[in-house]
């Protein structure tokens, strides 16, 4: 009875167990050969991103060729270059160019022969010098100032002097800055307003901001003081001082025209080198003096240097 | 042989339900909307012993979203389908939008070209259906007056308003 039963269960099961089985594989199959693995979609350009194919489709492929041992390249020896230094100023004559070249908040004055860093002084003009080194020629230009004040200055400290007429023209009187100048003359010569230079009753003083800018701009020098070289048996033995602007700094030290100016510290002014050294040796010192002959007498003047 | 038959007649039904490949069922039917310009995207689908379960889809009709969905669960016992929808927003761009709490489309195996449709929506409740053979809405709707801007879609009757339609 129970074997009957048994077996009963049994083919139930089976048939259960077959229909099932049956139609799971119906399913299988229709799943895969008849209804879609993937369903749709809208792209609402998303967070998706463009393929990026990387690859190379290049199929000759080069032979890997051993590079030559690297050829040890020679140093040259590195040439001090102009471009470092800045023309300040410049003075020209018939004879004689002298340079002022600042570099580093140093300047150095240069006349024509001289040398520095190699470069030789060979000549220049208005807002140029030349220099040479190795048979090259090397061209050092004035930096043009922009604004209101440079464009009503003249061209850079040039100053050219015909030393044979020296003499004849120092008695004639001082032409073309005139109509800006004061005649120089000592008791009228106001002091400047913030000019830096006293003109009390005390000793004179000179502001060495005053001279500093004189050097680093000569041709507001040449515009402030008028000066010519005086010559004797064909050697500057001074300058005689044509103007002094007396709205600069220098329009109260005391100098006015006529005036010839011999010595600055006791160096001789005999060329103009000699006159710009004599400058920047005062702007280093405490003191200056200066020795003129006014009215064919020798005079000292004396300044403070603060 | 008689209980082998009966076996077999409760079984199989049974059977083909549990093991049909829903998914794939589903995104049959996404190609069939698809035929119509109606599309079913975004969606997060899961199955379960009778049915899917699509979490937050978008309709898109013509390529323009119009309808949103927090869930929309569908299942069958062969005899009887039904399909059911929560938190509809219909056309969410519009300045007066149409919301529906739920809305439920169910077909009976003797009526397969009927689908009957009934729900909630923010103009008031709806009931309707749909006629596949003739291609054929309708969709009565409890309200005296719809919003200005579903104004050209629906239609003033008797009792209520009601959106027709060929399709």
């Amino acid at each position: 009875m129970n074997q009957i039963s048994s077996e009963k269960l049994f083919s139930v099961a089976t048939l259960v167990l077959a229909i099932w089985l049956a139609i799971k594989l119906f399913w299988v199959v229709i799943a895969y050969m008849f209804l879609p693995l993937e369903g749709t979609n809208i792209d609402t350009g998303g967070a998706k991103s463009n393929l990026n194919y990387r690859y190379k489709f290049a199929t000759n492929v080069q032979q890997i060729v051993k590079s030559k041992e690297p050829v040890p390249v020679k140093k040259e020896p590195k040439l001090a270059s102009l471009d470092d230094y800045k023309l300040i100023g410049i003075y020209v004559d018939d004879e004689d160019v002298i340079v002022t070249l600042s570099k580093s908040g140093k300047s150095f004055i240069l006349s024509k022969g001289e040398e520095i860093d190699g470069y030789e002084l060979v000549g220049g003009k208005i807002d140029e010098a030349y220099f040479r080194k190795n048979k090259k020629k090397y061209i050092v230009k004035m930096e043009k100032k922009s604004g209101p004040e440079s464009s009503k200055q003249d061209s850079p400290m040039t100053h050219k002097v015909d030393t044979k007429d020296i003499e004849q023209k120092s008695d004639k009187k001082s032409s073309g800055n005139s109509d800006n100048v004061e005649s120089g003359d000592e008791a009228t010569t106001r002091p400047a307003e913030g000019s830096g230079i006293s003109n009390d009753s005390g000793p004179k003083v000179l502001a060495r901001e005053a001279i500093d800018n004189y050097m680093q701009n000569p041709t507001k020098l040449r515009s402030d003081i008028g000066l010519r070289a005086v010559a004797k048996d064909g050697s500057i033995v001074g300058y005689k001082v044509r103007f002094v602007r007396s709205s600069s700094p220098l329009g109260s030290i005391g100098l006015k025209r006529g005036d010839i100016i011999k010595s600055v510290n006791g160096e001789d002014v005999s060329n103009p080198a000699a006159a710009m050294g004599a400058l920047k040796n005062i702007k280093n010192a405490d003191s200056a003096t200066i020795k003129i002959i006014r009215e064919n007498q020798e005079k000292e003047l004396e300044y403070e240097i603060k | 042989m008689v209980k082998n038959a009966i076996i077999i007649l409760i079984l199989v039904p049974l059977a083909i339900i549990f093991f049909a490949p829903k998914r794939e069922l589903y995104y049959m039917l996404e190609q069939k909307l698809q035929d119509s310009n109606i599309v079913i995207s975004g969606e997060e689908i899961s199955t379960g012993i009778l049915g899917v379960d699509i979490g937050h889809p978008t309709v898109y009709i013509s390529g323009m979203p119009m309808a949103k969905a927090t869930n929309i669960d569908i299942w069958s016992i062969f005899y009887y389908t039904k399909m059911g929808a929560s938190d509809v927003l219909v056309a969410e761009d519009l300045p007066q939008q149409v919301s529906l709490e739920n809305v439920n489309m169910s077909n009976m195996i003797v009526t397969p070209f009927d689908l009957s449709v009934d729900g909630v929506s923010s103009i008031g409740p709806l009931n309707g259906n749909l006629d596949l053979s003739n291609r054929f809405v309708r969709i009565d709707i409890d309200a005296q007056s719809a919003p200005k801007s579903l104004g050209m879609f629906l239609k003033k009757g008797e009792e209520g308003i009601y959106y027709e339609s060929n399709f």
